[in-house]
């Protein structure tokens, strides 16, 4: 997993400088930062450097997987990777929902965000739990 | 328990049944069986609107004075003082602002008018989706579509009655409607309103027709409805013990008499927070009704819309003959609506007479299993929309500052073009969701559960749904379970929020619990382990 971590540290860094250069370019050229995009790269950052640090957090807790090592066997690798949603409409969901409070703050309608925030949290929780919620309890 | 008579309950029940005989009948109606599913709700959300529109009804007019008599307005909303208007509007003024209670009561008539009117149209959608109209239930699906078409004039009858200017508004659309009949219109007219619009008589006629006529014609077509549903029997669902020989559900008492009181209590609820809450119809920002003045933006209720749209979107289009001349409004104002009646009245029948079917139907159909009914479904709730929101076209036009031409012009090709592109979507839909639940019969369920082989490959694990032999099981009509979680390869849930309440339960063989989910569990895991592999 360490080499997981470092890719996504190496573009959390790269995105880093980009969004410090890019604010102080667009300050140096027109007199202001120029707020959308600075935003945009810092919060890519910010997420990278989220995937990264939690790819490093792992790595220290399991033992080294065949991935990391060099002398390991394809056959090593074989077995059970874990749980991973075949399909889901929910990201469909969640891309509505916050489209709807993006374009309440861009228009100004604090309601329009305040129901794309609820829409949200619905739609999240809807993803996070649509394979585990409503399951029979009794079998 | 029997035997026991000394009981005061039992004792009074002997009593009133040695008078009455209603035992057996009670007792029938008690043990009667309601098949289960929330769709089987929908219609019962317009009969407690309609008990709403009863109640709320009758007090309105302890206080509302259907007269056109002019008078002079002084009560307490300053900016109409003094200004003439009729008796009608005065005292719907008075209900507004002097009535104790008398603006809730108000807005929670004219919400439960609307509230009663969407739940009959979602009710008849959900009728016509799921084949419910088909042999022995054709007459009750023509009863309720006359019941739409009653609550449909009732509406109108009852936003005209207040004499304000949007009312009035309404009603000289109705009667330009009326004239453009050809031969028989100007009688027609004439004769309603007792002389030229608007005449002296049409608000006496309205109110009548209002609070007596229609709403005895809707009681005893809604008993005739619920008659025949309870003659018949409720349709249900294909699931397992179901039949088209059986009723599978709850009994009257006291699972389904709880459900059905619960549905009625919160529907009264619902309306009273919308009356409460929202303003609808505010009469007193229209002004009263003169016979000259439209004012800009006036829209009906939701219901009468789409009639509103079909009149913006017609063409000019006037036939004159050597005698006669039929005017625009004639066809999307009568024969428009008409049309379509008759086209949904003629359904069932057709249908059967097409498709060679003089069987009695019990069992639902899911929409999916009949594609072009679905497709029909979807192809005449788009030509609906595109009529109603036609019927927003000023309002959307200056909103949006879209030129009026160009809305006018929109809704006319989408009302000719959305409707096709709206059935051949559906239908394709129908059909892949039909072929989905083929494949998973025949593939099994995805479990989500993915394995790499020892060549490096990558593999996803399917839980067969069909017997040992591997033949797929074959497709009985009701949902076919997608989800590992529906067929009980998920350990149960552990109750409790933020800890449990409850110790865990050894999981099931083969069953995963919410713990498998994290990363920890990569290593320890055997490929495949205690799955039934494809």
């Amino acid at each position: 997993m360490r080499t997981e971590a470092k890719v996504f540290g190496v573009i959390a860094a790269f995105l880093a400088v980009v969004a410090a250069g890019y604010g102080w370019w667009t300050w140096y050229t027109s007199g202001r930062v120029e707020a959308g995009g600075t935003t945009t790269l810092g919060l890519s950052a910010a997420l990278c450097a989220m995937c990264g640090l939690y790819f490093a957090f792992v790595s220290r807790r399991i033992p080294l997987r065949p991935e990391d090592r060099g002398d390991a066997d394809v056959v090593e690798g074989a077995g059970r990777l874990g749980f991973f949603a075949p399909a889901s409409y929910w990201p469909f969901g969640i891309g509505v929902a916050a489209g709807a409070g993006a374009l309440g703050i861009a228009y100004g309608q604090w309601w329009l965000l305040v129901v794309g925030l609820v829409a949200l949290l619905g739609a999240a929780a809807g993803l996070v739990f649509e394979y585990y919620a409503g399951a029979p309890r009794a079998n | 328990m029997a035997g026991d008579r000394t009981g005061l309950l039992p004792r009074a029940g002997a009593a009133l049944d040695g008078r009455l005989h209603a035992a057996g009948l009670v007792r029938r109606t008690m043990n009667k069986v309601f098949p289960d599913h929330w769709s089987f709700m929908l219609g019962e959300i317009a009969l407690y609107s309609f008990v709403m529109l009863l109640l709320t009804g009758t007090f309105l007019t302890l206080y509302f004075d259907p007269s056109d008599t002019a008078v002079r307005y002084h009560g307490p909303y300053v900016p109409l003082r003094d200004l003439p208007m009729s008796a009608a509007y005065a005292s719907t003024l008075r209900i507004s602002f002097e009535v104790r209670g008398g603006l809730l009561i108000r807005q929670m008539h004219h919400w439960a008018a609307d509230l009663f009117l969407a739940a009959i149209v979602v009710h008849m959608l959900r009728i016509f989706l799921t084949g419910a109209f088909r042999r022995p239930r054709e007459l009750n699906w023509v009863i309720g579509l006359l019941l739409f078409w009653l609550g449909f004039v009732e509406g109108f009858c009852g936003y005209s009655l207040p004499d304000d200017g949007l009312s009035g508004t309404g009603l000289r659309i109705a009667e330009a409607i009326l004239l453009s009949i050809p031969v028989v219109g100007s009688w027609l007219a004439t004769t309603l309103f007792g002389g030229e619009f608007p005449g002296h008589l049409v608000l006496g006629r309205l109110y009548i027709a209002h609070v007596l006529l229609i709403p005895g014609l809707l009681a005893a077509l809604v008993a005739a409805h619920l008659a025949l549903i309870v003659k018949q029997k409720h349709t249900q669902w294909p699931r397992p013990g179901h039949t088209e020989r059986n009723v599978v559900g709850e009994r009257m008492v006291p699972g389904f008499a709880a459900r059905s009181t619960g549905l009625a209590l919160s529907v009264f609820g619902l309306i009273a927070l919308l009356g409460g809450v929202f303003q609808i119809n505010p009469i007193w920002a229209f002004g009263p009704y003169e016979a000259a003045v439209v004012s800009a933006g006036s829209q009906p209720d939701w219901y009468v819309m789409f009639l509103d749209g079909g009149l913006r979107l017609f063409p000019p289009w006037e036939i004159r003959t050597a005698h006669h001349t039929v005017p625009a409004p004639f066809w999307p104002g009568v024969v428009l609506p008409g049309v379509l009646t008759l086209l949904a009245l003629a359904y069932p029948f057709v249908s059967e007479w097409r498709q060679h079917d003089r069987a009695h139907h019990n069992l639902l159909q899911r929409p999916r299993d009949v594609p072009d009914r679905t497709a029909l479904a979807a192809m005449a709730v788009t030509f609906y929309l595109v009529l109603t929101v036609s019927a927003a076209n000023d309002i959307i036009a200056e909103t949006f500052h879209i030129s009026l031409n160009a809305m006018v012009w929109a809704g006319r090709i989408g009302l000719l073009l959305a409707p096709p592109l709206a059935y051949y979507l559906t239908r394709r839909l129908c059909l892949s969701l039909q072929q989905h639940d083929r494949e998973v019969l025949g593939h099994g369920i995805e479990t989500g559960e993915l394995v790499r082989g020892p060549d490096g490959g990558y593999q996803e694990i399917h839980q067969p749904l069909g017997s040992r032999d591997g033949r797929p099981l074959p497709y009985a009509g009701w949902a076919v379970p997608k989800r590992p979680k529906r067929i009980g390869l998920l350990a149960p849930a552990v109750k409790g929020f933020f800890v449990p309440v409850e110790t865990p339960r050894t999981p099931l063989p083969g069953q995963r619990t919410a713990a498998d989910r994290r990363p920890t569990a990569v290593t320890a895991a055997r490929p495949g382990e205690e799955h039934d592999e494809q």
